[in-house]
């Protein structure tokens, strides 16, 4: 506890006038791991308990479960997923830009420019690729 | 062309030799691989012996740099004064003799080419001990005639019945060494500690100019040192039984290695260091006494050795224990003067022994020798001649060497003289017994040796005589003063003195005319009354050595090497064997080898464990980084 | 920038080129694209060039150019030596090498960024087209696991990084690296917001070099994934990950190092350890690689955290040097995997390599001898350089890693020996069959490992 509270002198970058002050921080703490403690060991005592098969089961969401969940997917849903997610963010850099138009001026164009020329590069490589083809 | 220019030259030629019979050597003819290496050798001592002619002041001849770091410069030089020429004259001069002696020896060997390759790779070596410019080069070539003579003594290791003895002998020869130079190397650390430098001239100049000298306990310790390499090298007590067993190499071997050149490297050494032993009084008087013991001890064992080649190198040992007493006694150039009649008549009596051998089919033990006179009588006549020379027969070299050193051992003290007399007496009986067996008597092998006996061809008797001629006359080099009064007297002397650093600062005093004559009566007397015993009982007696069963007990002691390698083997072999069984049952086998196993199992345990903590779920994966970044901020908050 | 431009607008000419189902010229458009690049690079450091002078979100400093120069050379040699299985559908042949580019591109941001805008933008444009290379092989269920999971955990840890950045803004009011030094340099109590904003960008960091216990992705990933991607992910992602590490925490951060060095640290060891233990009983090569890869990204961070007593400040020689080295060994073994070309990947199918094409057997021993630390070849010296500059403040720590490099030894060397060794069956592949450009990129990287300690000298 001692360290603790070294510890959190250190961090905070002034001296404690006393353990007073950690009074409202311990009590908060107490209560927080207390409260989720109580909830871990009572709720299984106080409510209730219906057991049947179908409650017992992994996953349980009241839809039957049905054939088997490891089927495979086409590694092409991932790639256009990605290439997605890759060109969505690209999209991303460009409000902080459009913000700062006028204060960046010419060499935030520059900038900009190569950024998207980079892309596109990128993007013509990814058709080259076939990346988009579906049926390949 | 200068000296300079002149020095790395007299390497090359024998580089070249050892290069061409060691790469091609196996497909030129016998005669030719054999020429080329005399030849080199040959050239090699004309051009040793222009420089000689020509050379005043010391010179000195940059090769290259080896190491030129901060505080550590080596380089690779050559350095010429009067005393490494005289050295290299002896190791040439007598290398070209031996060389000529090897074609004729070994022209049967299988192994002719490879036998050059490394007598011409040991004359290199030898050339570059001698000619190096500082003790770095010394050790290089130390190591290099070290890794020659393991190589010529175990020359005949694919031998049917002795391989494996000689194998034997040149590892025994190799570890024993291998005890000397590292001595040598820790002399030369300390030596670079204390000097900061190796080179010879800069060494001398602090100790003798500058006065730069390293306190007491360490110049002992450096003194000290290399004379333990001194002593590996040139076969001193303690580590001197592997000079004997070297026999096991090829004669020439034992003619040029182990009684002319190589064995002298240790008095090179201490010659060459003469300064630093002169402010180590206490190291001289080591060597003194080592010297003596090893003298006395060998002339002691040579008496009942029985192989030609056995009493030849205990002689040999006993030899250069006498010239290690000169150099205790600071008599220099009296101990290289010796080293060069002993260069010429033991290169002679090996040489001679050689050609007995080869006569006698490979014959070594005396004991079945005998009436050789006739037969062979170059070889006769010039082992006699050498025989003479080495138990200093007045007038021969050895007599004046010899006289010599026991004229400084008198000045000495009365003690040392009278041992130093004694090792001589028994080197002049041995010798003329050795003498007096082999070529006198009748013969005692199976007649179809007999029948067999023949002189050797010119090539091994040409060498015989020259070093013949050398073994009488070798004493002019360094005539006493007392008969003649010219400028031909201390030739030597005066030679060595001229240049080499350090040897003109040393005054022996010469003891007077009157004790000279005295001395030199007295070794007349000994060598004549020992010629006169020996032919008696050896001639006229006929007497032959006898089995070794029937030895008198001291004679069994002597036959036996006093129990050296025995001794040698329960003070060190034996604990060493235990100690060696001891750590591997217990040490390596259990404690090291538990260690080693032990950690690999860990690691290969732990391995596992860590390796399970990837379970291979993403979930548990983001939970360990969750748990990593908690134990972050816990961190951080303990830190706080 | 320069360079950068080059190099993206490259990226997009190969895509374009790739149409034309002709893989040998979006090969060559792309070789001669990253080459340009590279003049770009040096043209542009050379003459101290601002394309934009009016844009600071990016500044080539010559930290910034060490590292985008070797991130170019080591994707150019990765191109070539993975030409061939790159290029092998051609309906992909362009958008595989394209993709490397665009990553490429994300790691010149990485090694030159000032702003945490740039930097996480950087991150993101190296990272997201690796997550898609890694499942290259569409039909390798492995390479679809390793690409799940690259993304899954990649993903939340930008998460990490991205609250971690909010929390230092929070603290520090500025997203520009100079301005948060500044404002931790000028404030006397910083607030514990910075502090733990910084452990969280740090976690994210160490997720993305591979460090314990961030790891755990790498070798699942590295295994999984095409052998050139994993060894673009060992050689230029995690060369501008410590880029990055090197530009935010010994310049950014150096002040606050008293908090994350230890960690650092910590993780550094831990890496080590896990690293080395669990390669030990891999049996596959590339996840062998992964830890050992690991464990190198520990020693690694050893030169991060003993960086602030390193005289040069700009120069981040020691991390450079050594990930040059760990790159090149990599690239080495990389085509040799691609060159056996077997996708169960068994370490068994090394056995016998040398005795096949003794060339190429010498290449990979080279390169793993380099990995292992050993003399002459290059990683060694850049342990060297590393230990030796850790060992002052350090010791111990140094200790640990030359365990742990007795460790990874063992298990370098027990590859070696099945490179070496003759194979107890009839081998697999009857024949190694290696193209031009892989003996270029062979010869290439083999010739650098070996003389790279050399060059150090010339230094």
């Amino acid at each position: 506890m001692l360290i603790y509270f070294n510890f959190a002198s250190q961090f905070l970058g002034k001296d404690m006038s006393s353990t007073v002050d950690y009074i409202p921080v311990i009590i908060q703490a107490a209560v927080a791991v207390g409260f989720s403690l109580a909830t871990v060991f009572l709720v299984p005592k106080l409510g209730p308990k219906l057991h049947s098969r179908k409650k017992d089961m992994n996953f349980e969401c009241g839809l039957e479960p049905e054939g088997n969940a490891r089927f495979p997917i086409s590694i092409r849903y991932f790639v256009v997923a990605i290439l997605f997610v890759l060109f969505d963010v690209e999209v991303i850099f460009f409000y902080p830009y459009a913000v700062n138009f006028n204060a960046l001026q010419l060499n935030g164009l520059f900038a900009v420019l190569i950024f998207v020329g980079f892309f596109l590069t990128g993007f013509i490589y990814i058709l080259k690729k076939g990346a988009l083809e579906w049926d390949k | 062309m200068s000296i300079q220019q002149l020095l790395p030259l007299l390497l090359l030629f024998p580089l070249i030799g050892a290069f061409i019979n060691g790469t091609a050597g196996k497909k030129l003819p016998k005669i030719v691989a054999g020429s080329l290496a005399t030849l080199m050798t040959f050239v090699s001592f004309l051009i040793a012996l222009t420089i000689f002619l020509n050379l005043d002041q010391p010179v000195r001849s940059l090769l290259f740099t080896m190491i030129d770091i901060d505080s550590l410069h080596l380089d690779a030089a050559l350095y010429a004064d009067n005393l490494s020429m005289w050295m290299t004259l002896i190791i040439t001069g007598v290398g070209s003799l031996i060389h000529l002696f090897s074609m004729g020896y070994m022209s049967h060997d299988k192994g002719y080419y490879k036998f050059f390759t490394y007598l011409n790779l040991f004359i290199f070596s030898m050339l570059i001990l001698v000619l190096g410019s500082n003790y770095f080069m010394l050790f290089f070539g130390w190591e290099g005639v070290g890794i020659c003579s393991y190589l010529l003594i175990g020359f005949h290791y694919d031998d049917e019945q002795k391989g494996l003895l000689n194998g034997l002998a040149a590892r025994k020869a190799f570890i024993m060494n291998r005890i000397g130079d590292l001595g040598l190397l820790i002399g030369l650390f300390l030596m670079l500690l204390s000097f900061g430098t190796l080179e010879y001239e800069q060494v001398s100049r602090m100790v003798l100019v500058d006065k730069i000298l390293p306190n007491g306990n360490m110049l002992f310790a450096i003194t000290i040192c290399l004379f333990i390499g001194a002593t590996g090298k040139s076969a001193q007590i303690p580590l001197f039984t592997w000079l004997p067993d070297a026999m096991a190499g090829p004669t020439p071997v034992s003619a040029l290695i182990h009684a002319a050149t190589m064995v002298t490297a240790g008095i090179f050494l201490v010659v060459r260091s003469n300064y630093l032993f002169h402010y180590a009084p206490f190291t001289r008087e080591i060597i003194l006494y080592i010297g003596l013991a090893t003298s006395i001890v060998a002339a002691f064992i040579a008496l009942r050795q029985n192989d030609i080649k056995k009493v030849l190198a205990y002689s040999t040992v006993s030899q250069l224990g006498l010239i290690f007493v000169a150099l205790g006694l600071e008599a220099y150039t009296t101990a290289i003067f010796h080293v060069t009649t002993h260069a010429f008549f033991k290169a002679l009596l090996f040489l001679g022994s050689g050609s007995v051998i080869h006569a006698m089919s490979g014959e070594q033990d005396i004991r079945k020798m005998g009436g050789l006179k006739d037969k062979i009588r170059i070889t006769h006549i010039t082992f006699l001649i050498g025989t003479l020379a080495i138990s200093g027969f007045p007038l021969f070299s050895g007599f004046y060497s010899k006289d010599e050193i026991l004229g400084y051992a008198f000045g000495h003290s009365l003690t040392i003289y009278i041992l130093l007399v004694i090792s001589v007496t028994m080197t002049a009986i041995y010798m003329f017994r050795l003498y007096f067996v082999v070529f006198h008597g009748t013969f005692r092998d199976s007649k179809d040796v007999e029948h067999h006996v023949h002189e050797s061809p010119l090539s091994m008797t040409l060498p015989l005589m020259v070093l013949a001629v050398l073994s009488v006359i070798g004493g002019v080099l360094n005539l006493p003063g007392i008969f003649l009064h010219g400028s031909g007297t201390h030739f030597l002397n005066n030679l060595l003195n001229k240049n080499v650093a350090g040897l003109d600062q040393i005054h022996n005093v010469h003891p007077d005319h009157t004790t000279t004559l005295i001395l030199m009566g007295v070794a007349v007397a000994i060598c004549l009354t020992t010629l006169f015993i020996s032919s008696i009982v050896y001639k006229k007696k006929g007497s032959v050595p006898s089995e070794d069963a029937q030895l008198s007990a001291w004679e069994t002691f002597s036959n036996k090497k006093m129990y050296w390698d025995e001794l040698y083997d329960i003070l060190f072999v034996k604990p060493i064997e235990w100690f060696s069984k001891v750590f591997y049952t217990i040490v390596d086998s259990f404690i090291l080898s538990g260690i080693i196993e032990g950690v690999v199992r860990t690691v290969a345990f732990s391995g596992d464990i860590v390796r399970k903590w990837q379970t291979g779920k993403v979930n548990s994966y983001i939970l360990w980084m969750v748990f990593g970044i908690i134990g972050f901020i816990t961190y951080y908050l303990i830190k706080l | 920038m320069i360079a950068l431009i080059t190099l993206f607008v490259t990226g997009l000419i190969t895509l374009f080129v790739a149409f034309t189902r002709k893989p040998l010229l979006v090969g060559i458009i792309a070789t001669i694209g990253l080459i340009g690049g590279l003049f770009g690079l040096m043209y542009e450091s050379r003459y101290g060039i601002r394309l934009f002078p009016d844009y600071h979100g990016l500044n080539f400093d010559t930290t910034a150019v060490m590292f985008s120069f070797i991130c170019i050379i080591f994707t150019t040699l990765l191109v070539w030596t993975g030409f061939k299985p790159l290029t092998e559908n051609e309906n992909h042949a362009g958008d595989h090498i394209a993709l490397m580019i665009f990553s490429l591109c994300g790691a010149l941001i990485m090694t030159s960024f000032t702003d945490f805008f740039m930097f996480f933008l950087g991150l993101e444009i190296l990272s997201i087209p690796v997550y898609v290379l890694a499942g290259m092989k569409k039909s390798d269920a492995l390479s679809s696991e390793a690409s799940l999971k690259y993304f899954l955990t990649g993903s939340f840890a930008t998460g990490i990084l991205l609250f971690g950045i909010a929390w230092i803004y929070g603290s520090t009011g500025s997203f520009d690296l100079l301005e948060i030094k500044n404002a931790i340099l000028n404030s006397t109590h910083n607030s514990s917001l910075l502090y733990v904003g910084v452990l969280l960008v740090l976690a994210s960091f160490l997720f993305k070099i591979g460090a314990v216990p961030y790891h755990f992705w790498s070798p699942d990933v590295y295994a999984g994934s095409p052998a050139t991607i994993m060894g673009f992910m060992a050689s230029v992602v995690k060369i501008a990950a410590f880029a990055a590490i090197l530009r935010l925490f010994t310049d950014t951060f150096d002040s606050i190092s008293g908090v994350w060095g230890p960690l650092v640290l910590g993780v550094s060891v831990l890496s080590m350890f896990v690293g080395n233990l669990s390669a030990i009983k891999q049996t596959r090569v590339r996840r062998l690689l992964a830890y050992s890869s690991i464990a190198h990204v520990g020693y690694a961070l050893l030169a991060v955290v003993t960086f602030d007593s390193v005289e040069t400040t700009t120069y981040h020689y020691n991390v450079y040097y050594y990930l040059l080295a760990y790159g090149l060994a990599t690239i080495i073994l990389i085509t040799a995997e691609n060159i056996i070309n077997d996708e169960s990947d068994d370490i068994e199918n090394w056995v016998g390599i040398a005795r096949k094409n003794p060339i190429l057997g010498l290449f990979i021993i080279m390169a793993i001898l380099s990995l292992a630390g050993v003399p002459p070849m290059m990683g060694f010296f850049g342990k060297y350089l590393i230990f030796s500059q850790a060992i002052y403040d350090y010791p111990y720590i140094v200790a640990i890693a030359l365990l742990n490099s007795g460790i990874g030894i063992y298990y370098y060397l027990k590859l070696i020996v099945k490179v070496l060794r003759k194979p107890y069956e009839a081998p697999k592949f009857d024949k190694l069959i290696i193209c031009s450009l892989q003996w270029i990129v062979l010869i290439i990287s083999g010739v650098l490992l070996l003389i790279g300690g050399f060059l150090l000298l010339l230094f």
